[in-house]
């Protein structure tokens, strides 16, 4: 004989709930990661709270995916790609440059680490930032940004070695 | 640590999101919809003015005019709500707060012997197959904790020989007796304040007479392992997995252990319930978000198949001829009465003031469904009695 099924009531409260806990839980992460990246505050604030609402629009299906921090972080990083464009396009019409100061936040970037990450080809100092600052495996970050494990390991390895080696000049 | 993340922790000095992350993405969403439905209005704009440049072209050329299609409405929601059959929300029984043993039949209701309810948060109620014994934890309807502020008790149906059976450390909630009414299996470890750092959840099963235990099942990855626990025909264990509520199905493990299998191969269900026969599932799925201005889900009940096939709903979100407003849904609540006859189910007022909630019995053979009591069901007592929870107005009774 098999015992009837007790149910516990009710679900909908806690899935309700369910992407406010994904929310708390990665929005800081991600945010440091695109501060990161980016080197501004609020560039990595739009790019976090534009990515979460991507994730929070599609919720059903991204919800039931293995990894939706995968998709959080994939979507973060086209929409960087984006941003930057854009910013490229506009600044080469307006300005001679982009100016690599952080506007004046209360805990600035430091300013070596900062030229040192902005002076690493993208693809390093993403794969640096997925591995190093968010934990992910490099198969996990090759899925992330579309390419193989070991071209994630290659990646990471020069972008340590140029890291340092900025770094140890700047010392000196 | 490697010295990388030291270098890039310096870079970082200590910056922190701004505050009030989730607020404000819901308010951009917010101004996104406002942005597109301006967008919607203005194209259809466009075109109606193009309909009407092309109507005045006509006529200055002395030709008919053609009727101009008409633009598409905007739509005002993302949600589209699935009328339920009509339900009467007057219950059979009014109920005090409290647990009942109530009959599905005729509403008559015995509260439970006092000492089932004497301790503090005591829910989630399981009677052994037999019917002499009863398990439950003091979890209840509270949210969960870790702390080992959670464990599972047993007792005799009349309430005497109340003891708890567990100790675990963290938390053991959800028992649910095996057939033979010899032991118990309950989620260990699951603190959902700790769920993303992979906490692992267990599947342990307890001896009721001796107290051994032994872990069927541990999921490291803790991917939202969750109950309602049973067990299959074969005697397996039957639990939910999957992420976030979303796209669970069932799975099995033996119970003495080994390599859990998927018992259905379709993702999508949140959660469900096996007949006692083994021969139909009740499943429950989310529908979606509600965007009526607040955020929520409707779920859904459907029958099934044991292995999923032939589908078919039997609530839905909205009770729309009766004019009530269940957008929170269906949510299984007591399953299968042990004859395989009925199913408790119960829906949420979800937009009121103070949310109220119905337990409700599905006669599978008539298709019909009453409204049994306020409050929500737990288990079987027998074919005809159900246990009843109602927490209040603070519990959403």
């Amino acid at each position: 004989m098999i015992h009837p099924v007790r149910i516990t009531e009710p679900a909908s409260v806690e899935v309700q709930m369910a992407f406010e806990d994904f929310f708390r839980a990665e929005h800081e992460r991600l945010f440091q990661a695109l501060y990161l990246l980016t080197g501004d505050r609020d560039e990595a604030d739009d790019v976090a709270q534009e990515a979460l609402l991507r994730a929070y629009e599609r919720w059903d299906r991204v919800g039931s995916m293995d990894s939706p921090q995968g998709y959080v972080y994939r979507t973060a990083l086209n929409l960087h790609r984006s941003h930057r464009r854009r910013l490229v396009v506009r600044a080469r019409r307006v300005f001679a440059h982009v100016p690599a100061e952080d506007p004046g936040g209360p805990v600035a970037l430091s300013q070596d680490i900062h030229r040192a990450l902005a002076a690493l080809p993208r693809g390093q100092r993403e794969a640096l930032i997925l591995v190093e600052w968010l934990g992910l495996g490099s198969e996990d970050a090759g899925q992330v940004l579309g390419i193989e494990a070991s071209s994630v390991r290659g990646r990471l390895h020069r972008g340590r070695e140029s890291l340092r080696r900025t770094l140890e000049d700047a010392d000196e | 640590m490697s010295d990388v993340r030291e270098i890039l922790e310096r870079g970082l000095g200590g910056a922190a999101a701004p505050p009030d992350g989730f607020e404000r993405m819901l308010r951009r969403r917010d101004r996104k919809r406002r942005n597109q439905r301006i967008r919607a209005g203005a194209l259809g704009l466009l075109i109606v003015a193009a309909g009407l440049a092309v109507a005045v072209q006509v006529i200055r050329s002395d030709r008919p005019a053609e009727p101009t299609p008409a633009p598409e409405p905007t739509p005002t929601s993302d949600f589209d709500p699935s009328p339920s059959p009509p339900l009467d929300l007057e219950p059979l029984v009014r109920l005090d707060p409290g647990a009942y043993f109530v009959n599905a039949l005729t509403g008559e209701a015995v509260p439970l012997p006092s000492d089932l309810t004497s301790v503090p948060g005591a829910g989630n109620y399981d009677v052994s197959p037999d019917g002499s014994m009863i398990a439950f934890d003091n979890a209840g309807d509270r949210p969960l904790a870790g702390g080992g502020l959670h464990q599972v008790y047993v007792a005799n149906i009349d309430g005497t020989g109340l003891r708890r059976l567990t100790e675990h450390p963290i938390a053991a909630v959800e028992p649910a007796w095996s057939p033979d009414g010899t032991r118990i299996v309950y989620l260990a470890g699951r603190d959902p304040s700790r769920r993303w750092t992979r906490l692992p959840v267990e599947l342990t099963v307890v001896d009721v007479a001796t107290g051994a235990t032994s872990i069927a099942f541990t999921d490291r990855a803790a991917r939202d392992l969750a109950g309602p626990l049973a067990f299959t025909p074969d005697g397996s264990i039957l639990f939910w997995r999957g992420h976030l509520g979303y796209g669970r199905r069932p799975w099995t493990v033996p119970v003495s252990g080994g390599r859990p299998e998927p018992f259905l191969d379709e993702r999508g269900w949140y959660s469900g319930a096996l007949s006692p026969d083994g021969s139909t599932f009740v499943l429950q799925r989310l529908s979606g978000y509600v965007w009526h201005n607040r955020g929520g889900t409707c779920s859904e009940l459907w029958l099934t198949g044991a292995d999923g096939s032939d589908p078919t709903r039997f609530t839905g979100c909205l009770d729309a001829e009766g004019g009530h407003d269940l957008a929170s849904g269906a949510a299984l609540s007591g399953g299968w009465s042990p004859d395989g006859r009925r199913v408790a189910y119960s829906v949420r007022g979800f937009f009121s003031a103070t949310p109220a909630r119905r337990v409700v019995i599905f006669d599978v053979e008539a298709g019909r469904s009453t409204v049994l009591a306020n409050g929500y069901g737990l288990d079987w007592l027998d074919d005809e009695t159900l246990i009843v929870m109602n927490q209040g107005p603070g519990g959403g009774s």
